[in-house]
């Protein structure tokens, strides 16, 4: 486990994760009000039998905010706060409302770290479908996944190499553009991003896709823009609006299958629309892996299924300095 | 031996003057302090309302900007290593804060109480009224200072040369 993010908790708290994080590869660490500490990892999970006060509680706020809560404000009222590194710490409390908006969370009831990972290399599978070699862009790709299968990972890594990129495939950087709602994909920390997304990438994090994604094209001119989980209800005028900007995107949804994605009126406009040329759905037993890979067939106006034996990147060496021009 | 003497004696009135002029200036250093305290405050609400910049980042502003050297309280509760902040500013409070009163090191011990723990216009009241509580020790200074300046000043004359006499 990443021992850094240790030191955002009390004393005693610290030494009993410690104690209980032997060789787990802990990706989450669960922390309640009066409740057994969780350890999570990929396959397993462990209780601590350890049950954090108020005042433990909320001595970890103020060492995830470095004890200035009103820095963060923000980011407390959208539920998260990103900490140096790229970890991100999910909070729930009481939510003190204001004209319709969520301005603070008092009484912090639980946090969740989630501690960052960022696997190089992991979109190898993903890049062959998304690249068009010949002329040296990407195809505007929809990936589709269940909460937690390794969609962001994913992207991040398809960022970084479209960006910086791709040396052996002879593909040339290209300007990205990464609008990060969340912040989950750069994970920006005081400006600076703590996750490798390649040399060419401009990140606009911490406002809607709907006014981030405008922002961007007209100050940054990116040749492809990106954004983690649409399907809110101003996507499909936002997208539109990238992509007859001149724009190619790539973005990620929640869903299994195609009746998923239909259920979401934006996301099913988007389909009909054809926007997307790939659409690739993640394997939901198996983090990280692509199920299967829809393209769409201009002559027969559908999306077709891929075969993967058509593409062949078996050679395919990716790294973070690829770095071509 | 009468030069010896008239020497010693001109030493005791010396030494009791000194005094008295040491306690006149621990005023005054109250004062120099309270105000610093004061305009660092006003530079922190400033930093708060239009930054919103961390208090460490903004004490070790106020310790550059400030402060005239690096031995005062802001600088010293971003050195301490306590997981608690309060204990961190309590621990610096007494370390670097030794010309105030009593009652003056209560306030801005209690002042580090909420400091960093609530929302922008939470940390602008606080300060607020910790600002308001310091002019009251500020203006209590001066007034003691006032008071006092001729007092100690005299006191440290007269009582050497009111020893001079019972030596004599």
């Amino acid at each position: 486990m990443n021992k850094e993010i240790l030191k955002y908790f009390p004393d005693k708290i610290k030494s009993v994760i410690e104690e209980n994080v032997e060789d787990l590869n802990v990706e989450e660490i669960r922390i309640r009000n009066n409740k057994p500490i969780i350890l999570k990892a990929s396959t397993q999970e462990k209780t601590i039998r350890y049950y954090p006060n108020s005042d433990e509680m909320m001595t970890i706020l103020q060492l995830i905010c470095e004890n200035s809560i009103y820095t963060y404000q923000k980011q407390i009222a959208e539920g998260f706060v990103t900490l140096k590194g790229g970890h991100r710490v999910g909070l729930s409390g009481s939510c003190v409302v204001e004209n319709g908006k969520v301005i603070n969370i008092s009484y912090i009831n639980s946090f969740n770290f989630r501690i960052s990972r960022q696997i190089i290399g992991c979109s190898k599978d993903a890049l062959k479908y998304i690249l068009d070699q010949n002329k040296n862009e990407v195809k505007n790709t929809l990936i589709v996944s269940p909460p937690g299968t390794g969609k962001t990972t994913i992207l991040r890594d398809i960022v970084r190499q479209i960006s910086s990129g791709i040396k052996t495939l002879k593909f040339k950087g290209q300007t990205v553009g990464i609008v990060d709602e969340r912040g989950e994909i750069a994970s920006l920390y005081k400006g600076e991003a703590q996750n490798e997304i390649g040399s060419k990438t401009d990140v606009i994090e911490n406002v809607s896709k709907s006014i981030g994604m405008k922002m961007l094209i007209r100050s940054m001119a990116p040749k492809v823009i990106v954004a983690d989980e649409i399907g809110g209800q101003n996507d499909i005028e936002i997208i539109k609006y990238a992509i007859c900007s001149g724009c190619k995107g790539i973005f990620t949804a929640h869903g299994a299958s195609f009746d998923d994605i239909y259920v979401n009126p934006v996301l099913k406009e988007l389909i009909s629309s054809h926007i997307f040329k790939v659409i690739m759905f993640l394997n939901p037993k198996h983090r990280g892996e692509i199920l299967e890979v829809y393209k769409f067939n201009k002559k027969t106006n559908q999306y077709e299924k891929q075969d993967e034996e058509e593409y062949s990147f078996s050679n395919l060496n990716l790294g973070v300095s690829d770095d071509i021009n | 031996m009468i030069l010896i003497k008239f020497i010693i004696l001109i030493l005791i009135v010396l030494t009791t003057t000194s005094l008295g002029m040491q306690k006149v200036k621990s005023f005054k250093e109250r004062q120099n302090a309270l105000n610093l305290f004061k305009r660092s405050l006003l530079f922190m609400k400033t930093k708060i309302e239009f930054t919103y910049e961390p208090i460490k980042r903004i004490f070790e502003d106020i310790s550059s900007v400030i402060y005239e050297n690096k031995d005062n309280v802001f600088n010293a509760c971003n050195s301490e290593n306590e997981i608690t902040f309060y204990n961190n500013w309590t621990k610096a409070v007494d370390k670097t804060l030794k010309d105030l009163k009593q009652d003056d090191l209560e306030i801005i011990k209690n002042f580090g109480k909420m400091l960093g723990k609530t929302d922008k216009n939470g940390q602008i009241s606080e300060i607020e009224l910790a600002l308001c509580l310091i002019e009251k020790q500020i203006e209590d200074a001066e007034n003691y200072y006032v008071k006092n300046e001729k007092l100690y000043k005299t006191i440290g004359v007269v009582s050497g040369l009111a020893l001079c006499i019972i030596f004599v």
